[in-house]
């Protein structure tokens, strides 16, 4: 395999962390916020530049960063999850612009949007990121057969009725945050650990919104369809590359392309490339029993 | 000078209010914040400013604005045709519609950058002084006139949903379409009317905008967050309390960023708004909306 | 019908998509089959030589990366028609980097391990750059660009330079001295306030030195006012600077920005000298609302004359634009100090060589607009002698170049 396939599966992994810390908040809890990326920023920061200014090594600062972003999450998540939830979407920009804000602030630390760019080599880095990502996705799949996850998706499915099975709604929701947030911190780790610079300007909202669209496109209530268009839609601009069609140079338009198809999955599958389904052994075997019995299989 | 200052945010609250009266119009029928509405202003600026230099001798600066108010409403239709319809026939949650919109705001913005992105465009100037003085108070011409457009399109507005047929109809597929459907009021015509109407602030907001500033890909999407704030803390769907909202973020924003700068600014305002909806959660106008994500 | 139309479209997604996969080898922008003269060196190696260009087209910076891609797509189709490095034809590789870190190690990755590009012709960026810094190192692989932070050419805790990393103008430290001088000794500026977009690694790059100059050399600066990306007016931080009322106002960001900042100037009543990086070149006075005057700036070149005119004269007839742009220049310099060194190079297509060479011997290479490109080894930047005019607005705001200065000051 050669560095380029390596660091598109890195790209990939990446996407998939983050879209699966966005899975558990949304499409457990269906709590929806623009600010996840404002916790990859956090962590990325908070692990690199400790590593760097109290000479750590990186795995214990990283520690240091997930724990912080973890505690961040919380105090953020105490008064804001009391509030309706479009509030809270708000806040989370709020939140996402501060965050930014404050890297600027710190600018003698940081490097403000020049970038920090003193981020240590790690040898190995695809095995190690392609691991997290097996965990971070087998985690979230556990979560989500678990009593807790049954929990959250009454939740989201009926506040009301959640709580009238004595669910208490509030600490479920705290929780999924601060977890869905640590998460996110995961991915600014890699994100830094590929890129090698991370500016404030990175995680902006619209790599939050983007995550969201991501999930959504791969079928907000589908683990694996939310891990295939993480990973997917992520990698298909490489494919533009390089392509002329009617005189106009594709790799420019790759965003055009990419916003027409998720327009059209939104609008002529709004339940998202995999709807409900899971991919898992039993899908497979229904898949290969239809294909078995032809088209007859098909209604 | 404070005086001054607080003029000066009026000034730029203006200039969100135009942004969030057209969130709040769609909001009050849909239920989302219409992300789309930032993309459609910067193609209205693109629309009215080759209009302009389409002539030999520039028409009237009316006939530009109602030119990009139709080219708007046209433009507003095709969105909702491409991207919402689909979603509304299926009765999907409003998420979908919110993401929808983002999409179509980076999808436009991505089409001005890649194809016409190539030079910035200006506005020729209608005012001789770019700003006048009353006293010792100096204002801005073009936010002047943003604010006066601003004000006349809220009274339009109120009279169209409050005082005509057509208004009652939008209120009623407000409060709820499928009721509304029994009534006998074609609710798809309804929401199909409102977006004509976002479409008509769009190119009126374009326009202003585009004299304000430069004619530039991204002009509608940069202020989207600023009309989104706006819109939501005015009180969801409510169109007075969102000119409030927006007059009130220019003002506490220019004062914020005058006394600790503007980097510590989005801090400050992080909390203001934490405190604000916790303590007023019903928002300026009080009106009460249903969840929207 | 609408199901005609999404079947369509999705068709032709599907198309493109494939057709993605098929031309994956095809170069992206103008190819090299220029006319190479095969009898021009006896056993001519005449395999093309592949270089990478990326540039960000679609992103917040395209508006100046546009141009500095044409410039290093003219810049190849030039020195094939003009005989190639040694005979051989050049190739091009571009790619757009949507001014994304991210995107750009990517793009990175794949010019060099799928197409197997020698070299690269990096942008006038410095977040994509400085990501660039240690994988060129590690494949050898020199990165010639504009990336004017001086970040991404010297190690800012040893000082040293990166070994693959070039740039091809002066840093923004240059030009922000430059420009610090021309107000202080010319226009005996005694004061000055800033006004910058702190969230743009191109503006925090130039403000930075500009300050640094002032206080070192006895000036005052009263205030240091940011805005940021998603603040659309600056009336606020206007004010505040009119009230203090310097000597001189320097203004630094892309160009739209730099517009609404002059009028917000303006109109909070002030008057004095105000000063700006090489942004403020067209458009700046066809979008300004107010009078210009008392405008100064850093131009690279002086647009009307030498190479750049012609360069312009083409690009402005081919690509539709309607003003000139300096960034068309940039794409060839940059090109320009790859190719000298490529063609003193026994194997051009050797990384290290190249590398050798254009830390070495890179001397007097001629710039579009003039100027004679000579690097430094020890900064792997232009030396000195490379410098900039001071530009202003004469009464019909057409760019007048007042004067070509070159700085000495050193932090």
């Amino acid at each position: 395999m050669s560095n380029y396939q390596i660091s598109l599966v890195m790209l990939a992994c990446i996407s998939v962390i983050t879209v699966s810390g966005v899975f558990t908040m949304t499409s457990l809890a269906g709590m929806f916020s623009l600010g996840q990326a404002a916790y990859m920023s956090i962590c990325a920061y908070l692990t690199f530049c400790l590593a760097r200014y109290l000479s750590l090594p990186i795995w214990i600062t990283a520690v240091i960063g997930l724990a912080a972003s973890g505690l961040i999450a919380l105090i953020i998540s105490l008064p804001t999850l009391k509030l309706r939830r479009d509030y809270f979407a708000l806040l989370s920009v709020g939140f996402g612009q501060m965050v930014s804000s404050i890297v600027i602030l710190l600018g003698d630390w940081t490097n403000a949007s020049i970038g920090f760019s003193k981020i240590p080599k790690v040898k190995g880095l695809v095995w190690i990121i392609l691991g997290i990502t097996a965990l971070i996705v087998f985690m979230v799949r556990n979560l989500k057969y678990s009593r807790f996850g049954r929990m959250c998706i009454a939740l989201k499915t009926d506040e009301i009725a959640a709580r009238s099975f004595g669910i208490d709604v509030y600490r479920l929701k705290v929780k999924i945050y601060v977890l869905a947030s640590v998460i996110a911190g995961v991915g600014g780790i890699c994100y830094g650990l590929r890129n090698r610079v991370i500016s404030p300007d990175a995680f902006d909202w619209s790599l939050s919104a983007e995550m969201q669209i991501l999930l959504f496109f791969g079928g907000t209530n589908s683990l694996t369809g939310s891990v295939i268009s993480a990973a997917g839609l992520k990698v298909l601009p490489e494919f533009l590359k390089g392509v002329k069609l009617f005189g106009v140079n594709l790799q420019d338009c790759k965003t055009i392309i990419y916003c027409l198809l998720i327009i059209v999955v939104i609008n002529f599958r709004t339940q998202g490339i995999m709807g409900e389904q899971e991919l898992d052994t039993a899908a497979l075997r229904r898949f290969a029993g239809r294909f078995t019995r032809g088209k007859g299989g098909e209604s | 000078m404070t005086f001054q200052l607080f003029i000066s945010g009026v000034s730029l609250g203006s200039v969100y209010a135009l942004i969030a009266v057209g969130f709040a119009i769609v909001f009050s029928i849909l239920k989302f914040s219409n992300f789309a509405h930032g993309g459609m202003i910067s193609a209205c600026a693109y629309i009215g400013y080759f209009f302009l230099s389409a002539f030999e001798t520039p028409p009237p600066f009316v006939v530009t604005v109602i030119f990009t108010t139709i080219c708007g409403v046209l433009l507003a239709l095709l969105v909702d045709t491409a991207a919402y319809r689909r979603i509304r026939r299926k009765q999907a949650p409003n998420i979908y519609y919110f993401l929808a919109s983002i999409t179509i705001a980076i999808l436009i913005e991505q089409i001005l950058s890649v194809f016409f992105g190539k030079n910035l465009y200006g506005y020729p100037a209608i005012f001789k002084s770019t700003t006048f003085n009353i006293g010792s108070i100096r204002f801005s011409s073009v936010d002047t006139l943003i604010l006066v457009v601003s004000l006349v399109i809220l009274a339009v507005l109120l009279y169209v949903i409050n005082g005509t047929r057509i208004g009652l109809a939008i209120r009623t597929v407000a409060i709820s379409p499928s009721t509304s459907r029994l009534m006998g009021i074609n609710s798809d015509v309804i929401i199909i009317v409102v977006f004509a109407i976002a479409g008509a602030l769009a190119g009126i907001s374009g326009v202003l905008l585009g004299m304000k500033y430069s004619v530039y890909p991204s002009l509608g999407p940069s202020m989207m967050i600023k009309g989104f704030i706006a819109s939501v803390i005015g009180g969801l769907g409510s169109l007075g309390g969102a000119i409030i909202a927006a007059i009130a973020l220019g003002i506490v924003e220019i004062f914020l960023t005058y006394w600790i700068g503007s980097l510590s600014a989005p801090i400050v305002l992080f909390g203001i708004m934490l405190v604000f909806l916790a303590v007023r959660p019903e928002g300026i106008s009080g009106r009460f909306a249903k969840d929207k994500v | 019908m609408k199901k005609i139309i999404a079947l369509a479209l999705s068709v032709l997604m599907l198309t493109s998509a494939l057709a993605g996969c098929g031309n994956e080898t095809k170069p992206g922008g103008t190819s090299g089959a220029g006319t190479t003269q095969p009898g021009s060196q006896g056993t001519a190696n005449l395999e093309p030589i592949k270089i990478g260009s990326i540039q960000d087209t679609s992103g917040g910076a395209s508006l100046a990366g546009q141009p500095n891609q044409w410039g290093v797509e003219y810049a190849v189709r030039w020195i094939n028609e003009n005989g190639g490095i040694n005979g051989r034809p050049v190739e091009l590789y571009s790619r757009d980097c949507q001014n994304d870190a991210e995107v750009g190690v990517t793009n990175y990755r794949e010019l060099v391990d799928e197409a197997g590009v020698c070299a690269i012709i990096g942008p006038p960026l410095s977040n994509p750059a400085s990501a660039w810094v240690e994988l060129a190192t590690e494949d050898k692989i020199p990165i010639v660009g504009h990336f004017m932070d001086e970040v991404c050419t010297t190690d800012p805790d040893t000082g040293e330079a990166y070994p693959y990393m070039f740039l091809a103008e002066p840093s923004c430290s240059v030009q922000s001295y430059i420009l610090a001088e021309y107000g202080m000794n010319e226009l005996n500026v005694k004061t000055v306030a800033t006004l910058y977009n702190t969230s743009n690694a191109y503006a925090v790059a130039h403000e930075g030195p500009f300050v640094n100059y002032v206080e070192a050399n006895g000036g005052q600066v009263l205030a240091r006012e940011t805005f940021g990306w998603t603040d659309t007016d600056y009336t606020a931080q206007a004010q505040k600077i009119a009230a203090l009322n310097p000597d001189a106002v320097l203004l630094c960001d892309y160009c739209n920005q730099m517009v609404t900042a002059y009028d917000n100037l303006r109109d909070a009543g002030y008057t004095g000298y105000i000063l700006g990086a090489n942004t403020m070149y067209p458009p700046f006075n066809s979008l300004v609302k107010n009078e210009i005057k008392d405008c100064y700036f850093v131009q690279n070149y002086d647009l009307s004359a030498g190479t750049i005119a012609d360069l312009l004269d083409i690009q402005m007839k081919e690509t539709g634009t309607d003003y000139p742009t300096s960034n068309v220049g940039f794409g060839w310099d940059a090109c320009m100090v790859l190719f000298n060194a490529m063609k003193q190079a026994k194997d051009p297509t050797d990384g290290e060589e190249v590398r050798q060479i254009l830390e070495n011997n890179t001397k007097d290479v001629e710039s579009a607009g003039g100027a004679k490109i000579t690097i430094d080894p020890s900064t792997h930047r232009p030396t000195r002698d490379m410098g900039m005019y001071i530009a202003s607005y004469d009464e019909d705001v057409n760019v007048d170049c007042l004067v070509y200065m070159t700085s000495d000051y050193n932090s």
